[in-house]
């Protein structure tokens, strides 16, 4: 193991614990008064605590591999149009009240997600070209929001479309132990499929031509890739809505701390992502605000500024 | 051996047949758009070809598992793309990439790449902060950490100064000597005269000419490929092209 990467599950070993003490109601370990501690310990704080873990350790793999795979800092996994996708699926399930029941939600929004990756296959074809791939998923991303849209201005009451903005929104809040067990084995199985795509992804470094001089199976990757991202980024948007620039932010703190190689990103980006999420959603449930932040409000505020800083120094190497 | 036997992809080549042999520099030279690089990729079955096949000691590349066939041919593209600004080291190390051997006999095998091509001291340095010469080194290192037995560089003088271009060529007479079979597209038609035991020449896809330099090369040949006319002065292994 890397000492980045034990320095990383050092943190880990202190935010675990420090998040399942921090919110509205902090939780005084040496305090066992405290009414309903327990239960909000084990119902509400810990799954929260592992379902950020679970996501962030998905979107921060899934953020490193696309920006690997498509050998751009800039990329993000929402390029692919996946997370569209599921969102799309979600959004229906509102449209059509079925979100009421609970496992409709996410199930709608894996089939968003399976939709958008059969989409993407199909369309970008047997060639395994990475420029019509991406060309693919915006086409992909954009029809979704399209669509989403329409969904919401054609609300068959004020009350979904307000559910739907604010489900759009991207939160961890209110999600227990039936999110984790939905999320946790669908972005294991990606994380292990991502896992699988590295070493072809350190030969894509060297373009496409060396890269199946050095044995890359060019389709072999992007299925590899569509199925990794799919799990991942379809499991995370089924459970907690959007969440961006969790999978653009993580490589960038993580490629210093290696020798750059896109499969070197892989675990620490896992790790690194569960930090962010978990310290960003504890940072949400404890500002003074009125209501609780939005996650995924947080980390858009947090992922744009960033993104343009990010912008600007590759201005500036470029120039 | 590897051959060439009617290899054709759209009008790019045409039925081109050809033997090469280990051992030995073979120089694809042609003017521009004659099909020297889409030869070289099909040479090496990194092209889906229309017609014809490449065969590596009789097996046909194109069924060969990828792997497999990297682990017989190292290729160098003419662009020197990486994505990544990654050390000297570790992109000797892509080379390993086909092989499934210990961390050990991959270290050594790139340590022999960079010692190859007097690398070592520069073997933690990022390669953003290369010369173009070092960078060429360590892009070729990057094929030799690899082990081939067969070497297949795109234009690899392409954007070098003289010393540059000899000191590679004369890695690549080092490789041939150990018995690699090394095949180079080239511009520089007084490179390929004096360093190559063998020069296809291309034109317009088709195979031109196929021989010793002193044949493919000579001074009617050049005319009717590239349209120049042009002479050679001095002796053989220091000839010079003087045109007009």
């Amino acid at each position: 193991m890397t000492r980045f990467n034990a320095l990383l599950l050092a943190l880990l070993a202190v935010a675990v614990p420090l998040s399942l003490l921090a919110g509205r109601v902090w939780i005084d370990p040496f305090d066992p008064q405290l009414p309903n501690a327990a239960v909000i310990f084990i119902e509400l704080r810990l799954p929260r605590a592992v379902l950020a873990l679970v996501l962030g350790a998905g979107l921060g793999t899934a953020g490193a591999a696309m920006q690997g795979y498509l050998r751009n800092p800039l990329a993000d996994p929402g390029l692919f149009g996946i997370a569209p996708g599921a969102a799309l699926g979600a959004v229906l399930s509102f449209w059509t009240g079925w979100a009421a029941s609970g496992w409709a939600l996410p199930l709608f929004a894996l089939i968003g997600a399976g939709g958008a990756m059969a989409l993407l296959g199909l369309i970008a074809g047997r060639g395994g070209g990475v420029l019509l791939f991406t060309l693919a998923g915006m086409m992909i991303a954009s029809l979704a929001g399209a669509l989403m849209s329409l969904a919401i201005s054609l609300s068959p009451t004020p009350f979904a479309m307000s559910e739907i903005v604010t489900w759009l929104m991207g939160a961890l809040a209110d999600r227990g132990w039936a999110e984790v067990w939905i999320a946790a084995p669908l972005t294991a199985l990606g994380l292990a499929v991502l896992g699988l795509a590295g070493r072809s992804l350190d030969a894509l470094s060297l373009g496409d031509l060396a890269a199946r001089s050095l044995g890359v199976d060019p389709r072999r990757l992007q299925a590899l890739m569509i199925a990794g991202i799919g799990l991942t980024v379809g499991a995370s948007v089924a459970v907690a809505g959007i969440i961006g620039f969790v999978g653009l932010m993580v490589p960038h703190f993580v490629r210093p701390h290696t020798d750059g190689r896109p499969s070197a990103l892989i675990v620490p980006s896992a790790l690194a992502g569960a930090l962010l999420l978990l310290v960003a959603d504890c940072l949400c449930r404890v500002l003074p605000l009125q209501g609780e932040l939005r996650l995924g409000i947080a980390l858009s505020l947090l992922g744009a500024p960033f993104f343009l800083a990010l912008l600007l120094r590759l201005k500036r190497e470029l120039a | 051996m590897l051959q060439a036997q009617g290899l054709t992809l759209g009008r790019r080549i045409i039925g081109i047949d050809a033997a090469l042999a280990p051992g030995q520099v073979t120089a694809i030279c042609g003017p521009n758009g004659a099909g020297k690089s889409t030869l070289l990729a099909s040479l090496a079955a990194l092209l889906p070809v229309d017609a014809g096949r490449a065969l590596l000691d009789g097996q046909d590349l194109a069924r060969l598992p990828p792997r497999q066939r990297a682990q017989a041919i190292g290729y160098l593209p003419q662009s020197a793309e990486l994505a990544w600004d990654v050390s000297v080291a570790t992109l000797a190390g892509l080379g390993r990439l086909p092989w499934s051997t210990s961390a050990a006999d991959n270290a050594a095998a790139v340590d022999a790449a960079l010692a190859a091509l007097q690398l070592d001291a520069l073997r933690g340095r990022p390669v953003s902060q290369l010369s173009g010469g070092e960078r060429a080194r360590a892009l070729l290192a990057r094929v030799l950490a690899g082990q081939p037995r067969w070497l297949l560089a795109d234009e690899p003088l392409a954007n070098l100064d003289l010393a540059h271009q000899l000191a590679l060529l004369a890695h690549f007479r080092r490789l041939a000597g150990q018995g690699l079979g090394v095949v180079l597209v080239m511009h520089d038609l007084a490179q390929a005269m004096n360093h190559a035991d063998r020069v296809l020449v291309l034109r317009e896809g088709r195979l031109a000419e196929d021989g010793p330099p002193e044949t493919a090369l000579r001074a009617e040949a050049i005319s009717a490929n590239w349209g120049v006319a042009a002479r050679w002065l001095g002796d053989v292994g220091s000839r010079a092209l003087a045109v007009g």
